[in-house]
């Protein structure tokens, strides 16, 4: 599939001798290192984990780079290890997961320890930043109430904004599987949400 | 959820639409009806959207720059990783386990087989232990051993043989040689000695011979001295028998 737009770095890091984060891999990380992160940070709930599964993507990508042939688009690869490291960190240490979404409920809203700053929230009225801390924790709490299989999809569909033809491509899976697991997402989603939404939005 | 209902149908026409107005616009005459008397469709359809736009939403957030020295340090790994799976893939070429042998002699069916396997796997020889970490502490050291261990035994070359036959022959040779030249020296020094003897014999005559009495006739007494090795001889003989030679005694002494 010579239409992927990152072929030719992608065929540089094939003919080179990658020694480290240099070169056109260095180039690729760059592209991909916040869509990797954003993405494993959605999936882990907490800077830690998305820390170890981005660290975790991005070295299998590069020892596997080499056996890359373009079967997929080379951005439907990388999405589709980044969600298989999160969910694989995230069954090793659901212990730890559970500790930090209580550690998030009791540092409250005005917390910025184990959060990242936002660029235009300091533009913003101070009582709209504290809804809008509350209401993104609150609708992480709901994607880690998802499944593995059902977070993967509502992450790279509603955050990564991917269409249901690439979802298909990262998770091997048939159009028809995007959208039923795409609408039980909803379903599980709507019983966390609604009531917060509700209030956000309409309220 | 029965996949065939018009509940379904109605869901998977706002995802196919999405993100599509809440009134049911756009959609069939049939779900549009549907919609009006579904209670729950009503409610998914208004809480569908404000879902995914709630997600759309959410902050991006930037990799931290810890990222960098974590991803760093995962290729690193990862390369240590390679090269102890490399060693072990060249130790297992070479040490194939007995029980390769033993399967391949006795082919077990497919299904006895798949059931057995756990049963067959061979195990870890000891010197793994030791390889695998000489691997990890010092790669580079382990690296040389393993080269060294390796090189292929060299066949002498062809000259060699003609060079060792050579050296052999000239030995030869020169033993012969130095045999032949002891034989010679014997034989000079047996006839040195007889000559030796003879003329001793005169000296001693004519040095022990002193005019005592004019008028007496001259009396000339001599000694006879027989000498079965230099060694037993007076060190003036042997002095005398060194000049008389031109030095072949003395070398024979020494
Ligand atoms: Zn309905």
């Amino acid at each position: 599939m010579h239409s992927d737009p990152d072929h030719k770095l992608i065929t540089a890091c094939q003919q080179s001798l990658l020694e480290g984060l240099e070169g056109p891999f260095r180039e690729l990380y760059e592209l991909y290192k916040d869509r990797v992160y954003n993405v494993c940070y959605r999936i882990t709930g907490n800077p830690t984990d998305a820390l170890d599964a981005s660290q975790e993507t991005f070295g299998i990508v590069f020892r596997k780079i080499r056996e890359f042939r373009f079967e997929s688009k080379f951005s439907s690869w990388v999405y589709r290890v980044a969600v298989n490291a999160s969910i694989d960190l995230k069954r090793r240490s659901r212990g730890r997961e559970l500790a930090s979404l209580e550690a998030l409920d009791e540092l409250g809203p005005e917390s910025e320890r184990v959060r990242h700053t936002v660029a235009d929230e300091r533009t913003e009225m101070p009582l709209r930043a504290a809804a809008r801390h509350e209401l993104e924790a609150e609708i992480q709490r709901a994607i880690s109430r998802l499944s593995p299989k059902l977070r993967g999809i509502t992450v790279l569909r509603y955050i990564e904004s991917l269409s249901y033809e690439q979802i298909a491509e990262v998770l091997q899976i048939s159009l028809g599987t995007v959208k039923s697991r795409l609408a039980r997402a909803h379903e599980v989603l709507d019983r966390e949400l609604t009531p917060v939404l509700d209030r956000y939005y309409l309220g | 959820m029965n996949s065939n209902s018009l509940c379904d149908r109605l869901r998977s026409a706002w995802l196919d639409a999405a993100p599509a107005p809440t009134d049911g616009a756009g959609l069939a005459e049939e779900l549009r009806a549907h919609l009006a008397g579904c209670a729950a469709c009503q409610r998914a359809l208004r809480a569908w959207p404000l879902a995914a736009r709630a997600l759309g939403e959410l902050p991006r957030h930037s990799a931290p720059r810890e990222l960098d020295s974590a991803v760093v340090a995962a290729i690193q790994a990862g390369a240590r990783t390679d090269r102890a799976v490399r060693a072990l893939e060249r130790l297992a070429r070479l040490t194939p386990p007995e029980q390769l042998a033993e399967a391949l002699e006795n082919p077990a069916s497919g299904e006895a087989r798949d059931e057995a396997a756990p049963m067959s796997r061979a195990s870890a020889p000891r010197v793994l232990d030791r390889l695998v970490s000489e691997e990890l502490s010092d790669p580079a050291k382990a690296r040389v051993r393993r080269h060294v261990g390796g090189l292929r035994r060299l066949s002498a070359p062809a000259q060699l043989t003609t060079l060792v036959e050579q050296r052999t022959r000239n030995e030869r040779a020169r033993s012969a040689a130095a045999a032949a030249l002891r034989v010679e020296v014997r034989r000079r020094l047996r006839m040195a000695l007889g000559a030796a003897a003879a003329f001793a014999l005169v000296a001693i005559a004519l040095l022990v011979e002193r005019p005592e009495r004019p008028n007496e006739p001259k009396q000339r007494p001599f000694r006879v001295e027989r000498a079965s090795s230099l060694a037993s001889l007076s060190p003036m003989t042997r002095g005398m028998l060194d000049n008389l030679s031109s030095g072949l005694t003395q070398a024979q002494r020494d």
